[in-house]
């Protein structure tokens, strides 16, 4: 193989493809990035064989062929590399040769032949999004993950599309957040659950404007394509809850508020909250919520101006579940439903109705 | 103004107890230990009299204490009792001041610093509390006064048994520093091992020795061990340092040697059962589970994981043993020990609720058994693989 390409389509693929592959992987074969140089392309794959990058950016193919190279060593040296056309060529043996300017770097590889084959993209049920809206899609659900990974189902994100709507769906049994997306494409019925480590990397690559990402669905992988790069991921096995039975219908007590006001009011209270625990008080009045916070520490009052519906209410939260559900909201102005002291508490913007996002409260003695 | 602080050590405390229960045992070689049957056969206390005149040590085998000479007594442990004189020990110890810590089952620091006027000077008091101790518990105590709760300490090991040994910082240099490093508190196995290394054999070696090779080393512990050396610190006496519970383990030597997961998850369900009771009894919940495994070669692993959230549910504690043993342990090999702990430990004032309605009927089991175990008894009510050959506890 030998191929000349620029610095910045080279530190493109390198990142990209690196955000499969696992530092903690026993296979040492899984540490590298697979090059493949073929008409005038390099295509760069890397894989923890759950999930699996591929990334393709234009070069002047000499010579074809493959070779594996650490995805470590390689994303280190090519940050650091001068901007100037870059040469890579394989020596005998598994050896690379990558030059630039005057100067050469040569490291060692793997033979092409050991990384194991990419599965073949099947898909059957497509659907069609933009870059930017996926990742904010995203943004709004991937914190309600778990990362407990004894229970695998609530560290993935459920997909489910039906009737021309597609419902992203997370929970780690304390929280929930739900997002609905109109789907223009006639779609089939689709349920299945998405690792939130998947989305987490996808959501760190996309967000071109004025570009597009197909997610086609097989039995038991997914498949984000974009314009130059594809993400081919396994899904999680399992029955994902369900969220419907939890969603109370209607509410006693609807508060209007600015999402900064009592997101910033949160972060000082969960400052004197007690480690571990981090339960703050919510005491909804007529035109104003109080938050406490009572420990060793110290104590916290903090009142946040509201328009209140229905009856006055007193719950408890878990500081650090509501922080991350307004800091996803995105939404300046929210209503915070609430049914009972023992009841979750909802989360939705004023404008549109196509998200929420549900915390449960703590029993207090 | 310097504090006058009081260490009580009860001497050789469970073989003591047994001692005073039993006047046929008085003055007797007598040693506490397992059941070499059951394959708990360790010898946990040996009375004055089996250390002076046999040599037996805590940590024998019994077999290697039986060796030793036929005159020695074998008593089995019985922490009930224990327990009892403990608290009646240190009811005695209140009398003298409030600032009492017990910082084990046979060592309590108190504070008498408020009281030399009313009891007298330090002397005076450490022999009534000796007198008593002595009279109406029938056990002997070393009791080593000093400025701080290390002098005090340090002090009750110089002489044994039934002394008072006061100690200043005066005398330190020349009474504390020539002996060996790892008898100075807070310096442990591994600690001392890492001394010997760089040239620290003696406490006096250690003082000299300069504190920021220690806090480069061992930071702020380091520092702590660099005070130590020259007699100085700080901690106060807490009353309130023992009410924490801080973690609830159980671990049990099995009466043979189990092969299989299968096998072993029963004593891992049975082990859960009773560490979740424990928490649930104790009012707290943990985050942390942590499974220890011993291989007949007595080689010992200890894995941890800390769960998503707090929990004193049985089955949730025992899903997170069963992962640990999936996820470090052969198949293949044997294991001889089995031990459970849960640590992390919080009040449980506050509860998170749950989405899951499974959590709930889990919570609801738990508390009908403890309710059924509470009026029936422990063993009233048991799980259906305890019945089995591989269950344990059904014999206890």
């Amino acid at each position: 193989m030998k191929i000349i390409c620029t610095r910045q389509n080279l530190i493109q693929g390198v990142s990209t493809s690196q955000r499969a592959v696992s530092t903690k992987n026993p296979l040492p074969i899984l540490s590298g990035i697979l090059l493949t140089a073929t008409n005038n392309q390099l295509e760069l794959k890397g894989t923890d064989l759950e999930m699996g990058i591929q990334c393709i950016i234009p070069c002047t193919v000499q010579e074809e062929g493959s070779i594996v190279l650490p995805a470590k060593y390689l994303g280190e040296i090519v940050r650091r590399l001068p901007d100037t056309p870059i040469q890579i060529e394989t020596q005998e043996g598994v050896n690379v040769v990558i030059r630039y300017g005057q100067s050469e770097i040569t490291i060692n590889g793997f033979s092409a032949e050991e990384f194991p084959g990419f599965p073949n993209p099947q898909g059957k049920n497509s659907i069609i999004i933009a870059e930017e809206d996926l990742k904010e899609h995203l943004r709004q659900i991937l914190f309600a993950t778990s990362p407990d990974e004894n229970r695998p189902v609530f560290t993935g994100v459920l997909l489910e599309a039906a009737e021309g709507t597609i419902k992203l769906v997370a929970t780690d049994t304390h929280r929930l957040a739900l997002k609905e997306i109109n789907a223009s494409s006639e779609l089939q019925e689709t349920n299945v659950i998405i690792p939130g480590k998947t989305l987490n990397e996808l959501a760190r690559v996309i967000g071109a404007a004025d570009k597009n990402v197909t997610i086609s669905i097989g039995d038991n992988q997914i498949i984000f394509g974009m314009e130059d790069t594809l993400f081919i991921s396994r899904l999680i096995d399992g029955q994902f809850p369900n969220y419907r039975q939890v969603v109370p219908q209607g509410y006693k007590t609807r508060i209007r508020l600015k999402t900064k006001e009592l997101l910033e009011a949160v972060e000082r209270a969960s400052l004197l909250a007690r480690v571990g625990t981090q339960i703050i008080r919510l005491s909804i009045e007529e035109e104003k919520i109080i938050i406490t916070a009572n420990t060793e520490v110290g104590r916290i009052h903090e009142e946040v101006a509201v328009y209140l519906q229905g009856d006055t209410m007193q719950i408890a939260f878990n500081a650090l579940y509501l922080i991350d559900a307004l800091r996803a909201i995105g939404s300046d102005d929210i209503y915070l439903d609430l049914s009972g002291p023992l009841s979750p508490g909802i989360l939705r913007p004023v404008e549109g109705d196509d998200y929420l996002s549900l915390v449960l409260p703590v029993r207090t003695i | 103004m310097t504090k006058v602080i009081l260490l009580c050590d009860i001497n050789s405390f469970f073989a003591s107890v047994h001692q005073a229960l039993d006047p046929g045992l008085q003055g007797k070689p007598v040693v506490v230990g397992g059941d070499p049957a059951k394959r708990t056969g360790i010898v946990l206390a040996a009375s004055v009299e089996a250390k002076k005149r046999f040599g037996i040590k805590t940590g024998m085998t019994v077999a290697e204490a039986k060796a030793r000479s036929r005159e020695v007594i074998f008593v089995s442990p019985s922490f009930k009792e224990y327990v009892k004189f403990s608290t009646s020990i240190n009811k005695i110890l209140k009398d003298f001041s409030d600032l009492v810590e017990p910082c084990s089952i046979d060592e309590s620091f108190v504070d008498i610093t408020g009281c030399l006027k009313i009891l007298g000077s330090p002397l005076e008091i450490a022999g009534k509390i000796q007198g008593r101790i002595n009279n109406e518990i029938g056990v002997g105590v070393n009791i080593g006064i000093g400025p701080s709760k290390l002098v005090a300490k340090m002090a009750a090991e110089l002489e044994k048994p039934n002394k008072i040994i006061p100690l200043t910082l005066e005398d330190w240099p020349h009474k504390i520093w020539p002996l060996p490093v790892k008898e100075l508190f807070g310096v442990g196995s591994r600690i001392g091992r890492w001394l010997n290394q760089v040239g620290v054999k003696t406490i006096g070696d250690l003082a000299v020795l300069p504190p920021d090779v220690l806090k480069k080393r061992y930071g702020l512990i380091g520092e702590v061990l660099h005070h130590s050396a020259q007699g100085i610190d700080f901690s106060p006496v807490d009353p309130q340092a023992m009410d924490v519970v801080k973690s609830v383990g159980n671990q049990i030597t099995l009466p043979r040697d189990y092969l299989g997961f299968d096998r072993i998850k029963v004593v891992i369900l049975e082990l859960a059962e009773e560490v979740a009771q424990r928490a649930r009894r104790a009012g707290c919940l943990g985050n942390r589970v942590s499974l220890t495994m011993k291989d007949p070669n007595f080689f010992t692993e200890t894995h941890s994981r800390t769960l998503y959230s707090y929990t004193d549910i049985t089955q949730e504690i025992y899903d997170e043993a069963v992962f640990l043993l999936q996820k470090h342990w052969h198949e293949e090999v044997r294991v001889r020990l089995v031990g459970l702990t849960l640590s992390g430990l919080l009040r449980k004032e506050e509860t998170q609720l749950n989405l899951l309605v499974e959590r709930d009927k889990q919570e609801r089991i738990d508390r009908a058994t403890d309710l059924i175990r509470s009026r029936w008894g422990q063993h009233s009510i048991k799980r259906a693989v305890s019945l089995t050959d591989c269950g344990v506890y059904h014999e206890r």
